[in-house]
């Protein structure tokens, strides 16, 4: 096992990679505590998680992947490394999907790979790689069979789990009420306090089916194929997983909601942005247009997850549905 | 300078009173043989009417500016100024219109390779707000988009697209997105639900690397890994065939090398126009004319040929000035590297009047004033270029530029005038700074100036004039 702390920031980054050459790495979460973890270094333009990056994570000895898939995310990353705080390796997540895009993907991914032999001092091992995709497959596979019996917030907990610990937990199932109005949630990645939100939401009382943010369903619906070169197939699945809100164009990811909208029969969108989160914050008039079922669009720093006004808001939207 | 009989008066700032008097003495003869649109059936002499310097055109800022009083500026200032216009001709013209976005100098390379093509930048329209004083309502439509203060002005390229009131339709546009700002991404994606047909192309993020394995040094003086070159290759091969496909007109190699040597002849003179301005006392020409030359560089404000002209024209009276030994602007005027364009165009005029002068500047595009290599494959040349884009990789190659400017020019000082609302403002004026000063013993003022700062003037002032204090100190030592 290497003891290199690495951190993670983006969905497209295939873990498994990462951890065959014997690293554990983490997916960053914010810890959600405050609209400023970084205690006034970063202009107060900037999303509360790429702030608590700041604050959380000023220890030496960590290693960052980022992409340039959210550019405020690879600008922290930068000013964190050129305050010596820390280092960082940031790839191209391409924004366009074609032929010509995954190509770009692959190579970039065999850099990464070059980067990862340097800081391990191993060879890339094919071997190795396809037992963590075994070990990975594993592990979705069991969270998707116990998705349906998972609330929301309960769910979220253990992705944030799973980030953090890349061991597949003990999952504690609680039945979960078939009650309405049916949600599904979107937007920036859910924070460990914004848990509490959804518990409010849950409480209300509604059931949220869906969520597709990067804390959520997106992270299930990756499967790698385990039957053909194991490089190969981890940049395949990765490449090819539900796009980002950042896609150019974005109709798939629009669709892929569409769809989950008629399959799962939901009733209502809440579509929850950082203030700041310009990717998301962007898109609430486009997804107010194309889906198929009311959306909320609500928008917060962390300090107001709790307040009267997010908690009106909900309210009003889920009385209306 | 004198020009056809017509002489210069001595040079100085002048109002739009002023200006328009110089404008109206200027014989007729002189205005009518500045064309644009030359050799087509909307033949245009953009000078010859003083309407774009009025209130008539609703740009009202322009009453509060001060301008450049050589015959030189008043055609660069016409040039620009009648861009939408002669746009609109060159519809009328028979031309095809390629809108590119977010590469700021490459792909108007690619468009202006085919002599039946126009290209613009609509992300430009940033300025309008502030030409006009808002009378135009842009920012209040973008707002009513979603797209609110919380974006950088350049979200008013959106209500554009939604007014269409200003420049007119391209028959395609051209988006660079991967490694973009946040912002402009997110703006471009909403044009793209507009009715115009928008082509996207990748732009990577450039990692540079110190490794000479399988790297290229790019113009700029950094290595990056062949892989990225070999890829923004093969998308310029890409967007040529989306021309091809949608315009029905077909780019060869052999016309993107003519058009490689074009830009190249038009960066050559704004080279020479920015060392004699940037680097000699007394300033030859002011800073907000030096911008605008700078600006050119993206699409040759609309038109090739006069474009380039109006840019040698520039330089040849800058030239003369500094044969002459004279200049606008007091020779002990505080020597500053610029950083970020202003949406306030009026800011590098006060800016000037408080004791400041530029010397460097890094406005976002510095990629488009380096020359293009021309002995290699043109769509090779262009990809190595693009990738030499400041906004597109880590904030310290950016900050590596503006060093190098600071020791060419000697700047005394570093302005870096934040855009509110645009994400890269908000984290990368710390590390400028950071690596500025690791270099230099000079001093670094961040501010934000908004799209009109009018109501900000007095704080904007007094931190300007405290910034010009301290580097005139600083000299005494």
């Amino acid at each position: 096992m290497n003891n290199l702390d690495i951190l993670i920031h983006c969905s497209f980054i295939p873990i498994e990679l990462i951890k065959s050459f014997g690293f554990m790495p983490k997916r960053f979460v914010s810890s959600g505590k405050i609209s400023d973890e970084s205690n006034g270094e970063l202009h107060p333009g900037i999303c509360s998680w790429c702030k608590s990056l700041i604050g959380e994570k000023k220890n030496k000895d960590v290693f960052h992947f980022g992409s340039c898939t959210c550019d405020q995310m690879s600008r922290t990353l930068d000013t964190l490394d050129v305050s010596g705080s820390c280092k960082s390796f940031v790839s191209h997540m391409p924004a366009t999907r074609n032929k010509g895009t995954f190509e770009l993907f692959k190579s970039e991914l065999s850099v990464l790979t070059e980067k990862l032999e340097d800081l391990s001092g191993k060879k890339f091992d094919k071997n190795l790689l396809s037992k963590e995709i075994e070990k990975s497959n594993k592990l979705r596979k069991e969270i998707r069979k116990q998705r349906p019996s998972l609330s929301d917030s309960d769910f979220v907990s253990l992705v944030h789990s799973v980030f953090q610990n890349l061991e597949i937990p003990e999952i504690k199932t609680t039945q979960r009420k078939k009650i309405l109005p049916r949600i599904a949630i979107a937007g920036s990645p859910t924070a460990k306090e914004e848990i509490k939100l959804l518990c409010e939401i849950e409480k209300f009382p509604a059931e949220i089916v869906f969520d597709a943010t990067c804390t959520g369903d997106r992270f299930l619906e990756i499967e790698i194929d385990a039957n053909i070169d194991p490089f190969e197939a981890a940049a395949s699945a990765y490449f090819n997983q539900t796009p980002c809100i950042r896609a150019r164009p974005n109709d798939d990811f629009f669709s892929w909601m569409n769809k989950k909208i008629t399959d799962l029969e939901i009733d209502g969108v809440i579509w929850k942005t950082l203030r700041g989160c310009d990717l998301w914050n962007s898109e609430i008039k486009t997804a107010k247009e194309l889906l198929k079922a009311p959306v909320l669009g609500l928008d917060y720093s962390y300090s107001d997850i709790g307040s009267h006004r997010i908690k009106t808001r909900i309210e009003a939207f889920l009385e209306n549905l | 300078m004198t020009y056809k009989n017509y002489k210069d008066k001595h040079p100085e700032k002048v109002d739009l009173n002023e200006f328009n008097r110089i404008h109206r003495e200027i014989p007729d003869k002189i205005k009518k043989g500045f064309t644009a649109l030359t050799g087509t059936s909307e033949e245009y002499s953009y000078m010859a009417s003083p309407a774009c310097f009025s209130e008539l055109e609703g740009d009202t800022r322009l009453a509060s500016l001060k301008f450049d009083n050589s015959l030189a500026s008043i055609r660069l200032w016409s040039m620009l100024l009648s861009e939408e216009q002669r746009l609109h001709k060159s519809r009328k013209a028979g031309k095809k219109i390629i809108g590119a976005m977010k590469d700021l100098g490459t792909i108007p390379i690619i468009a202006y390779a085919h002599p039946e093509i126009i290209s613009f930048y609509p992300d430009g329209a940033w300025w309008i707000p502030c030409v006009m004083e808002m009378n135009a309502g842009l920012l209040k439509i973008a707002d009513g988009a979603g797209l609110g203060e919380e974006y950088c002005p350049a979200r008013v390229a959106l209500s554009a697209f939604l007014n269409r009131a200003h420049f007119p339709m391209p028959e395609l546009l051209i988006g660079a997105v991967g490694s973009c700002c946040d912002d402009f991404s997110t703006v471009m994606s909403r044009i793209s639900r507009t009715d115009v047909k928008l082509s996207w192309w990748e732009l990577p993020y450039r990692r540079e690397t110190n490794s000479k394995v399988n790297t290229t040094e790019l113009p700029t003086g950094i290595r990056i890994e062949n892989h990225l070159i070999d890829f923004v290759e093969e998308q310029f091969k890409t967007i040529i065939q989306e021309i091809k496909n949608h315009l029905d007109l077909e780019i060869t190699d052999l016309m993107l090398t003519e058009s490689i040597k074009n830009a190249n002849r038009l960066r050559k003179s704004l080279a020479n126009i920015r060392d004699m301005t940037y680097g000699i006392s007394p300033a030859p020409l002011p800073s907000l004319e030096a911008q605008i030359c700078e600006m050119f560089a993206l699409h040759y404000c609309s038109d090739l040929e006069e474009g380039i002209d109006v840019i040698e024209f520039v330089e040849q009276m800058v030239a003369d000035r500094v044969d002459n030994n004279i200049g606008v602007l007091p020779a002990e005027n505080a020597k500053t590297l610029w950083v970020n364009p202003v949406a306030d165009l009026r800011i590098m005029n006060i800016f000037e009047d408080l004791g400041g002068r530029v010397a460097g500047s890094e406005y976002l595009f510095s990629h488009s004033l380096t020359q293009i290599p021309e002995d290699t494959r043109p769509t090779k040349a262009l990809a190595m270029i693009a990738l030499c884009d400041p906004m597109i990789g880590s904030s310290r190659y950016r900050a590596k530029l503006i060093c190098d400017e600071i020791e060419k020019y000697g700047s005394e000082g570093v302005l870096i005038s934040d855009i509110p609302g645009a994400s890269h403002c908000a984290t990368e004026g710390h590390v400028i700074r950071e690596e500025v000063q690791k270099r230099f013993d000079i001093p670094v003022l961040n501010i934000t100036i908004p799209p009109l700062a009018d109501s900000s003037l007095g704080q904007l002032s007094t931190r300007i004039s405290a910034f010009i204090e301290i580097i005139k100190a600083r000299r005494e030592k």
